[in-house]
């Protein structure tokens, strides 16, 4: 490159160039933080003058104010942390059970017609059964009431995951398995080459969705079954008349889900550089 | 005539092809008999639609004549196989493979060699098509030049018998397609393999090939052979030369025939047959 530009002048001018150094504020009120920033305070602010001004029936509703004062003595107690701890561990003890059934399951399904035919069918079957359906049948079953709620987690996650594993497979261009086959590919090298990292992006929009399930079925099954846990806090709450608890749980769990699935997303682009490099490229191209 | 240490001679014997839907049946190879001869790099021109992937995919093993035979070294294809490498239209690099890997990708998955030799036949390859600085970047991240240019390297890090090429350069700009077909015309008049190019442009088939084939439109057949004798190796300057101008006057007063007869042909709407043929 260098040899062919001959043009340059010998020597250059600084003034010539005007370098725009960053200044120390828009290092740190980039448009982005501001922006997100905002987003979430609105929602403050938004519900607390609703329930300021007692907008319909928003009187009842506790306001942010009191909703601090009680979550402060809250996160203070033993109660918290073992909540927390607990609704995390049956959450992300049935999610990965979920990930180790369904992933496998689902990359069988997408390549291999027999094996599709015979699971498929059946699991069409028991698809539109909500995690929620299986509480009673969980409680009767299992002894521990740990394993009955990390179980429902369970089911709430297998499907998504499940059903974007085979979408993944499927959706790999006919032209990759031609080509492997060609360059000397054998079946089994083929499924380890092709359909495993081909399948991988839609594996992890997957596991993101069976996340956010496996939150939403912990709260049910908690509410109804076990003595610790967000979700049995927050029908407590509701049961005791401690109505600013209850809305201290909710931002808890949405606290506890914003973290699981950034974890996901973190472990994820680690297993699909391939992704962020594309997403860079794209990132370069746009703010050109 | 054809030397006895070249492997990789294509023979179709009366392939016929036809695509079946439920109601019709459409002849896409009629009774096609050719032979493409070893260690040649021969072109196959026609105009669009005539067939000419089918004649890929039959050689490389992803279809099979309804009737006819396709022989390789007298053997009938079953199958596709690492003798037979294609390289696609679009390109068929793995997405989450870089650069190097995918060129490594054929040699691992035979084991022909050992880790060692295919490492260095791959940087080798990759900084003969001028990948050298791009080795460890993403399908993605190349143009659309450097990902063909890769999956050249792909393909003949294996040494293929038979190399097919189906409009490997389609789509890329006069510049950029220039360019490739003189990386190519280098890497094959290196590799001495069998080379079958698909192509609809003129002039890139009169530059590239040692042998022209020239295609009936749908369905269809062989229309005229033509040796091409340029020399080798071959610059752009041959472009520029009598006996290049000749034989591309040539080439577009047969294909022009081809043409006007598909234009009349096409009040008749596709060659549709009710398929009274099956029982």
């Amino acid at each position: 490159m260098k040899n062919q530009i001959n043009t340059i002048p010998e020597k250059i001018n600084e003034s010539d160039f005007v370098f725009e150094r960053p200044s120390f504020l828009s290092k740190i009120f980039n448009l982005k933080m501001v922006l997100n920033t905002a987003s979430v305070l609105s929602l403050f602010v938004i519900w607390g003058l609703l329930v300021n001004f007692g907008i319909y029936r928003f009187v009842l509703i506790p306001g942010p104010a009191e909703v601090l004062e009680w979550g402060i003595k809250w996160m203070g107690s033993k109660d918290f942390w073992m909540d927390a701890s607990l609704s995390t561990l049956r959450v992300l003890g049935g999610f990965t059970f979920a990930c180790l059934i369904a992933i496998p399951t689902g990359l069988m399904i997408g390549w291999n017609k027999i094996f599709s035919d015979l699971t498929f069918p059946t699991l069409e079957i028991l698809r539109p059964i909500p995690g929620i359906a299986y509480i009673p049948i969980a409680i009767l079953f299992f002894p521990w009431e740990e394993a009955s709620v990390a179980f429902i987690c369970f089911v709430g996650a297998f499907f998504p995951i499940l059903l974007n594993t085979i979408t993944g497979v499927k959706l790999i261009d006919r032209d990759y398995f031609r080509a492997a086959q060609c360059l000397g590919s054998k079946p089994r090298h083929i499924f380890w080459h092709i359909v495993v990292p081909g399948a991988l992006p839609s594996i992890s929009t997957g596991a993101a969705l069976g996340m956010g399930i496996a939150w939403m079925a912990s709260v049910a099954g908690e509410m109804i079954s076990g003595k610790w846990g967000l979700g049995y806090r927050i029908w407590e709450a509701y049961t005791l008349i401690r109505y600013p608890l209850i809305v201290d749980g909710m931002i808890v769990i949405g606290l506890l889900g914003l973290g699981s699935s950034t974890l996901i997303r973190f472990i994820t682009l680690r297993l699909i550089p391939w992704r962020k490099a594309i997403t860079e490229s794209l990132d370069e191209s746009i703010t050109k | 005539m054809v030397d006895s240490n070249h492997k990789g001679e294509v023979v179709f014997e009366n392939v016929t092809r036809a695509v079946q839907t439920k109601k019709t049946e459409t002849i896409i190879l009629d009774h096609c008999s050719f032979v493409i001869e070893s260690g040649k790099l021969t072109v196959l021109i026609g105009p669009s639609g005539c067939g000419k992937t089918t004649i890929i995919n039959l050689i490389a093993g992803y279809e099979k004549p309804d009737r006819g035979k396709v022989l390789i070294d007298g053997k009938p294809v079953a199958g596709p196989d690492r003798e037979r490498l294609v390289a696609f239209q679009e390109t068929a690099l793995f997405p989450w493979l870089t650069c190097y890997d995918n060129v490594m990708f054929g040699p691992l998955a035979t084991k022909v060699m050992t880790r060692e030799e295919a490492h260095e036949q791959a940087i080798n390859l990759l900084e003969k098509v001028g990948l050298g600085d791009f080795l460890y970047k993403y399908p993605m991240q190349l143009s659309g030049g450097m990902m063909r240019r890769a999956e050249l390297a792909r393909a003949l890090i294996n040494r293929p018998t038979v190399m097919l090429m189906d409009e490997p350069f389609r789509g890329l700009d006069a510049m950029t397609r220039e360019l490739m077909q003189e990386y190519y015309l280098r890497l094959v008049e290196e590799s001495h393999g069998t080379h079958l190019f698909v192509t609809s442009e003129i002039e890139e088939a009169i530059f590239l090939a040692d042998r022209l084939i020239i295609m009936t439109n749908k369905p269809s057949r062989v229309k005229h052979a033509l040796d091409i004798d340029l020399p080798r190796p071959r610059i752009a300057s041959v472009l520029r030369s009598k006996r290049y101008l000749e034989l591309k006057a040539l080439t577009l007063e047969i294909l022009h025939e081809e043409a006007v007869k598909a234009s009349m042909a096409s009040g008749k709407a596709d060659i549709a047959i009710d398929s009274g043929l099956r029982t």
